[in-house]
C-alpha cells in the first residue's frame, strides 16, 4: 500500500520538476495561450490535470521569466497570451543544458546496473 | 425541480443549477484556501476560473443549463482539490439523495468595485438592497461624528466582511452568521493572512534583509490576533451563559408587569365606566362600545407581547388563526376608536362664553361678605381625578373660582361666567346658557356654591363657571375661610399673597386690594426682638463691670 503511494508520489515529483522546463520550451518557440500549452503537455502526457499549470505559469511570470498581454478572443472575454523574456530564454538554455546532462548521467547510471 | 443561478465565470455568463453552483463554489473556495499563502493567489484563481469557463463552453454547445455533471467533468480536467494538494470537497454535501438545508439570503461582502475606503458601506447597501450606498456612508459618517462609535464598527466590519474579489464570490449567496465566534475566527484569519503577506516581500532580491523583520512583525501580530480572538471567545462564553438567564428573568418580569397592566386596565375600565356615557356622544350603548374599544386596543398588543416573550422563552407560538383574529379585532377596534374619538372631538369644536349678571347695585355698610353656599359630600370612590363625580345621573364639577376686580363705577357687580363647548356654536351657547346658577345674593352676603352640578344626563362638554365680583374703590369684601379658590387684584406695592385672602377684610383702592387688618398685626420678627434685648442687656452688664473695675482701682490707689 505504502509502496504504491510512494511510487505515484515520486512520479508526480519527477514530472513537476521537468514541467517548468517543458513550459519554457513551448513558450520559447512562439507566444502561446495557456490552452495551447495544455494541449501540448497533455499530448506528451506530462500533465494529468490542467489546474497545476496555472500556479507554475504564475510563478514563472512573477520571477520575470515570462510575460503576458491580453489578446481579444473570437468567443468570450480576452485571454492571456504568454511569451518568454530574455531572462527566461537564459533560464531555458541553462535548464535545458542541465537536463541533457542529467539525462546523460541517469542513462549511464541505469544502463550500468 | 432545482433552483438556478446566473453566474459570471471568467467573463462568460452561465446559467447553473443549484447543485452545480454549490459544487463549483465549494471547489473554488477549496482552491482559494490552498493558494492563499502563495503569491499571486488571486491571479491563479482568475486564470483557473477563465479556463473552467472555456472548458464549460466546449460542453455547453446546445445546452442551456450547467448541471452538476458538467461541473464535475470540467473539474476532473482541471484537477480536483486533492490533485492540487488542497482539502477535498465534501462529496456527502452534494449527494442528491440526501436532503439539504435550503440556504437563503445574500452574503455580506465588501464591494471592491464601488469603494471609498474599503467598500464596507457599499457592501452593506448591496446586502440590504439599498440602491445608493451614499445613505449607508451617511449613517457611518454621522456615527463617527456623533460619538465616534462608527469608527471601530467600520474597522470590525472591514475585518469580518470578506472582499468580493472573484466571480464566484460576487454571486455567492451564502451568508455566514455574524456572531462572536465568527468575528473571533475572522479576526484571526485576517491577521494571519496579513502576517502571511508580510512574510512574502515583493522584491525577491531584498528578501533576506526583510525576512527577519517581517517574521518578527508577523509573529507579533499573530500573538495579538490570538489574544484578541481569545478575548472575543471569552466574552462570547460569558454572554452565552448570561444572555439566556437574563432573557428568562426579563421574560418573567415582563410577563408579570404585563399581567399587572391587564388587571389594572380591567379595574380602571370598571372605574371609568360610569363616566364614559357622559363623554362619548350618543346613547349609552355607544358609550359601552367606545369603552370596549379602548379596552381591546390596550389589551391585544399586551397579549402579543406576552406571546412574543413566551416564544423567545420556550418557542411557544400563538396559533396563526388566533393571531390573525386578534390582529383583525385590534384593527376593528382601532377603527371604532378613531370613529368615536373623531365624533367626540367634533362635539368640542365650538366654544361659547356667556356672562350672567347676578347682582348690580350698592351693598349695605359697603362691605360684601362672600360665603360658601351649598357644599356637597364627595363620594371619593367615584371621583374622576378629583375634578368630577357623578351623583343622581349628573356630573358634579367642584371648585368654582371667584375673581375679585375693581368696579368701573361706584356700584358692586356680581356676574357668573358660563363656558361650554358644542358641535355647533348654537349648541355651545345653549349649553352655556343652561348651566345652573351657582351664586346668589342675600342681604349683604354673596353665597357661592363650591361645585357646579350639570343637568341630569348632560354630557361633559368642557363646561366650567366662574364668579366675578367687581368692588368699587373705597368699599370692601370679606371672604369666608372655606371659599376656594379665590383670587383678586392685590395691591402690588405690598407683599400680599392670594392665600392670605380668605377670612380677612379687603378694601379696594386705586392700586388694588389692601388689607388693613394684615398690616395691624404686622410686627418685627421674633428673632430680631430677642437679639436686641440680649444686646441691650449685655451692654448694661458690661457697663456695670467697668464701673466695678474703676471702683476697685480707685480703692487700690488710695
Amino acid at each position: 500500500m505504502d509502496g504504491t503511494i510512494n511510487i505515484s508520489n515520486s512520479k508526480a515529483q519527477l514530472r513537476k520538476g521537468v514541467l517548468e522546463l517543458c513550459i519554457l520550451a513551448i513558450i520559447h518557440e512562439q507566444p502561446v495561450y495557456p490552452s495551447d500549452i495544455i494541449k501540448r503537455l497533455k499530448a506528451s502526457e506530462l500533465i494529468v490535470v490542467e489546474g497545476t499549470l496555472y500556479p507554475l505559469l504564475n510563478r514563472l511570470k512573477d520571477a520575470g521569466y515570462l510575460e503576458y498581454n491580453w489578446q481579444e478572443s473570437r468567443s468570450g472575454p480576452p485571454r492571456k497570451y504568454y511569451q518568454i523574456t530574455d531572462h527566461g530564454r537564459q533560464l531555458y538554455q541553462e535548464l535545458y543544458q542541465s537536463w541533457k546532462e542529467l539525462v546523460h548521467s541517469v542513462n549511464q547510471t541505469t544502463n550500468n546496473q | 425541480m432545482n433552483k438556478i443561478h446566473t453566474i459570471n465565470l471568467g467573463g462568460h455568463p452561465y446559467t447553473v443549477d443549484e447543485d452545480a453552483f454549490e459544487y463549483l463554489h465549494a471547489y473554488i473556495r477549496s482552491l482559494k484556501k490552498h493558494f492563499k499563502s502563495s503569491p499571486g493567489c488571486d491571479e491563479i484563481i482568475n486564470d483557473i476560473e477563465s479556463r473552467l469557463a472555456e472548458l464549460l463552453q466546449e460542453r455547453m454547445q446546445d445546452k442551456a443549463i450547467v448541471t452538476l455533471r458538467e461541473v464535475k467533468e470540467v473539474i476532473a480536467i482541471m484537477g480536483t482539490p486533492e490533485e492540487f494538494g488542497a482539502d477535498p470537497i465534501d462529496e456527502n454535501k452534494f449527494d442528491p439523495e440526501k436532503p439539504r438545508k435550503e440556504r437563503s439570503g445574500r452574503r455580506l461582502f465588501r464591494d471592491p468595485d464601488d469603494k471609498i475606503i474599503w467598500g464596507v458601506c457599499s457592501g452593506i447597501a448591496a446586502y440590504f438592497g439599498i440602491q445608493d450606498p451614499v445613505w449607508v456612508r451617511l449613517v457611518f459618517g454621522l456615527m463617527i461624528l456623533g460619538g465616534g462609535m462608527g469608527l471601530p464598527l467600520y474597522v470590525i466590519l472591514r475585518i469580518i466582511m470578506p472582499k468580493a474579489d472573484s466571480a464566484a464570490d460576487r454571486l455567492a449567496m451564502r451568508g455566514e452568521p455574524i456572531d462572536y465566534q465568527s468575528i473571533a475566527k475572522k479576526i484571526q484569519d485576517e491577521i494571519e493572512h496579513l502576517s502571511g503577506e508580510f512574510n512574502n516581500p515583493m522584491d525577491p532580491e531584498s528578501k533576506q534583509q526583510w525576512d527577519a523583520g517581517w517574521n518578527a512583525a508577523g509573529k507579533g501580530i499573530r500573538t495579538g490576533a490570538n489574544l484578541l480572538s481569545g478575548v472575543f471567545q471569552f466574552i462570547g462564553n460569558i454572554l452565552e451563559r448570561i444572555v439566556p438567564l437574563a432573557l428568562k428573568i426579563a421574560a418573567v418580569v415582563s410577563i408579570a408587569i404585563l399581567c399587572f397592566f391587564i388587571v389594572s386596565m380591567i379595574f380602571g375600565w370598571s372605574l371609568l365606566w360610569p363616566y364614559a356615557s357622559y363623554l362619548v356622544p350618543g346613547v349609552r350603548a355607544a358609550s359601552a362600545l367606545a369603552m370596549m374599544n379602548l379596552f381591546f386596543l390596550g389589551i391585544i398588543p399586551m397579549v402579543f407581547i406576552i406571546f412574543l416573550f413566551a416564544r423567545m422563552y420556550n418557542g411557544t407560538r400563538l396559533p396563526r388563526s388566533l393571531a390573525a383574529g386578534l390582529a383583525g379585532l385590534w384593527l376593528l377596534n382601532l377603527m371604532g376608536g378613531i370613529l368615536f374619538g373623531v365624533n367626540t372631538a367634533r362635539q368640542f369644536s365650538n366654544h361659547a362664553e356667556i356672562n350672567q349678571l347676578v347682582y348690580e347695585g350698592s351693598i349695605n355698610q359697603d362691605i360684601l361678605n362672600i360665603e360658601l353656599g351649598d357644599s356637597k359630600e364627595r363620594d371619593d370612590m367615584f371621583t374622576l381625578f378629583g375634578e368630577a363625580w357623578i351623583e343622581d345621573h349628573s356630573i358634579v364639577l367642584p371648585r368654582i373660582p371667584v375673581h375679585i376686580v375693581e368696579s368701573p363705577d361706584q356700584q358692586f357687580h356680581v356676574s357668573q361666567n358660563n363656558n361650554a363647548s358644542g358641535q355647533t356654536s348654537r349648541e355651545a351657547r345653549l349649553r352655556a346658557n343652561n348651566l345652573r346658577n351657582v351664586a346668589r345674593l342675600d342681604g349683604n352676603t354673596l353665597y357661592v356654591n363650591d361645585y357646579l352640578e350639570l343637568n341630569p344626563h348632560e354630557k361633559i362638554r368642557n363646561q366650567h363657571v366662574s364668579v366675578t365680583v367687581s368692588v368699587p374703590v373705597g368699599k370692601s369684601v370679606k371672604i369666608s375661610k372655606e371659599l376656594h379658590p379665590v383670587d383678586g387684584r392685590l395691591d402690588e406695592t405690598k407683599n400680599y399673597n392670594w392665600w392670605e385672602m380668605p377670612g380677612k377684610l379687603w378694601t379696594m383702592t386705586k392700586n388694588g386690594l389692601v388689607c388693613p387688618e394684615c398690616e395691624a398685626t404686622e410686627s418685627k420678627p421674633i428673632g430680631q426682638e430677642v437679639h436686641e434685648a440680649v444686646k441691650q442687656a449685655l451692654e448694661e452688664s458690661g457697663n456695670a463691670v467697668e464701673e466695678v473695675k474703676e471702683r476697685i482701682n480707685e480703692q487700690n490707689q488710695n
